[in-house]
């Protein structure tokens, strides 16, 4: 770990965070189980934006409900600003709630049908049994509405009359209704035209700066998060593989690379010959003793499929989980 | 978008607006009879017993000389009340034992469920009869009869709406802001599922009368001298070759209704767009 960033820099850490699910079961059927989030551990730097990114499946998204004790974890501990999220109770986690919030992947089915959009943005009162007069709750939806550019003319809309842009930045007031000081962002801007992208982009920037953030950035878009990020999470099949200190920081890890790699290239003089992978993601409920890129990874060894590799320091923060790493 | 829009947007289609029509009239009678109804329902007149429908009894005398249609007037109001009453309790049951088990799932789903699917496996006539078998005739047993007979409809229709709405990511986004179960199940997830289950109790209204006249027709509901549509009919087919008006004048009030219950609540259906909620069942 960077000797400059020590533990009490750190709002969220994450210590062998696991989660299983099991899905069938039934006559003369075994139940199978798969392991999501497979002993992920991470720490969530103060005012940083740290990215998570991965294909689809290696656990990104349940990470992120782990994180906020949406979903309960089967194994490890998460710490939100010095409190074990899974010794609180029910009272004290929705206090704690208030600081620690969401934007979701889709915004059109972020925000209650039935809701108007100035319902929808008191409800985080309501929930939190914070009474607001007439004068106050316009005031704060007001606010709110403007802090996130939108006009307060859309106060009365319901969400359907609202474009995606529009419902994404209804659920990003939403979610700073309470003031937290940390945001999940799972793919924000995953449902959204490329145009809109940049604009909640550059909004979640300006609303970071302002009001000094903390987030937690989802996302597979890998050219996004090296533009928006300050730290990038590799993960596959559920573990993290690396942690890259910066989003210029040079990939070791022989997926990690790969998946980098891939990011395409507008400018065709720029374009590289891409490593293409071969084999296939293993399946999720396999049980693999070794390291999970390891049936696919050129430099495989023995080892790499008999031991799991921990995750070890490269020095200032950079963080590999593997046996034989890239020069 | 208001609650009342797709109501008005049924009126105005044609079969909406006539069946809509029907409606009023059947629950004007129901409601103003005694100063709608030409003779008092229960005065008997022996002499001008089984009277053809003519200028003084439109619609004849019965075996006791009672106005026919006086009768029919004040058993709507006999068939509303049953119907409506019982389906009423049967959709307040069902939606929170509906809502109860698809939210919460686990062993209490699996009980719920074990129940409504078997109640559901026999038809709504068997289990009235059933129940009515052993709590006794009359006209609140018949009420209770056939709220427990629908029973089993509102709540896997409601069961599965919850089910499906659940997942929403707005449950999900509420849940995050601290927002509790009962949060949660009255202020998102009933309010999104009521729509199907108030318009599948409409249609079902139609069948309960039905149910309610068979049951009229058994002698099992509503008791002498109150006037019911299917006692009517009962008492009419003793009648049926001497006076005939006796058992068609019942038969074609309850036909007329169910029908024109059926129709707008179709019309509903289309005005909302929910036909394909309602066959989730």
């Amino acid at each position: 770990m960077d000797a400059s960033v020590t533990r009490g820099d750190d709002l969220v850490t994450i210590t062998d965070l696991t989660r299983e699910f099991s899905s069938g079961g039934g006559f003369m059927k075994p139940r199978r189980t798969m392991r999501a989030v497979n002993n992920v551990s991470l720490n969530v730097p103060r005012g940083k934006v740290t990215g998570v990114v991965g294909e689809s499946g290696c656990g990104k998204s349940t990470l992120a409900r782990l994180v906020l004790r949406l979903l309960e974890a089967t194994e490890g501990t998460v710490v939100f600003d010095g409190k074990d999220l899974a010794k609180q109770s029910q009272g004290e986690m929705r206090k704690l709630r208030r600081r620690m919030q969401m934007v979701f992947q889709d915004p059109y089915s972020a925000i209650d049908p039935r809701y108007t959009i100035r319902r929808a943005l008191l409800e985080p009162f309501q929930v939190q049994g914070e009474a607001k007069t007439a004068a106050d709750a316009k005031t704060t939806v007001d606010e709110l509405i403007s802090m996130v550019g939108l006009s307060p003319r859309m106060m009365a809309s319901f969400p359907h009359q609202l474009s995606g842009g529009q419902k994404q930045r209804v659920g990003i007031a939403r979610a700073l209704a309470l003031r937290p000081s940390f945001l999940v962002l799972d793919e924000p801007t995953a449902s959204l035209d490329v145009s809109i992208q940049a604009q909640i982009i550059d909004l979640l920037e300006t609303l970071k700066a302002e009001l000094g953030l903390t987030y937690l950035f989802i996302s597979h878009d890998l050219s996004l998060v090296r533009y928006f990020c300050d730290r990038v999470v590799v993960m596959y099949l559920g573990r993290v593989m690396e942690i890259l200190p910066g989003a210029q920081a040079r990939p070791r890890h022989h997926y990690a690379h790969a998946l980098l790699e891939s990011n395409f290239e507008p400018d065709p003089t720029r374009r590289k010959v891409v490593t293409m992978l071969g084999g296939e993601i293993p399946s999720p409920f396999a049980t693999i003793p070794g390291c999970a890129f390891a049936a696919r990874c050129s430099a495989a060894s023995d080892l790499c499929k008999r031991e799991r590799p921990p995750l070890a320091d490269l020095g200032s923060g950079h963080m590999i989980a593997c046996h034989n790493p890239m020069d | 978008m208001t609650a009342f829009a797709p109501i008005r947007t049924a009126i105005g289609s044609p079969r909406g607006g006539a069946s809509a029509a029907v409606l009023v009239l059947v629950v004007t009678c129901a409601l103003f009879a005694p100063l709608i109804a030409p003779y008092a329902y229960d005065i008997q007149n022996l002499p001008s017993a089984n009277t053809q429908p003519g200028a003084a009894h439109w619609m004849g005398t019965d075996e006791f000389g009672r106005d026919l249609m006086s009768r029919i007037i004040y058993g709507a109001r006999t068939s509303l009340t049953v119907a409506v009453t019982a389906i009423s309790i049967s959709v307040a049951a069902g939606l929170t034992l509906g809502a109860m088990a698809g939210y919460f799932g686990g062993w209490f789903d699996r009980a719920v469920t074990a129940v409504v699917d078997l109640t559901w496996s026999f038809p709504e006539i068997l289990i009235a009869l059933i129940l009515i078998a052993i709590i006794g005739p009359g006209l609140e047993s018949t009420m209770v009869a056939i709220s427990i007979a629908y029973l089993a409809q509102f709540t896997r229709l409601t069961r599965a709406q919850i089910m499906a709405l659940k997942n929403e990511t707005y449950v999900e986004a509420t849940t995050n802001l601290g927002a509790g179960h009962f949060h949660i199940i009255f202020r998102h997830l009933l309010p999104n599922a009521l729509t199907p289950v108030i318009v599948a109790g409409m249609l079902a209204t139609g069948d309960a009368i039905i149910l309610e006249a068979t049951l009229g027709f058994f002698g099992l509901g509503a008791q002498p001298p109150t006037p019911s549509w299917g006692a009517m009919m009962s008492s009419g087919t003793a009648q049926i070759f001497i006076a005939p008006w006796i058992i068609i004048f019942p038969g074609l009030a309850i036909a007329i209704t169910v029908i024109s219950i059926n129709l707008f609540g179709d019309a509903l259906i289309e005005a909302l767009d929910i036909r394909n909620r309602l066959r989730s069942v």
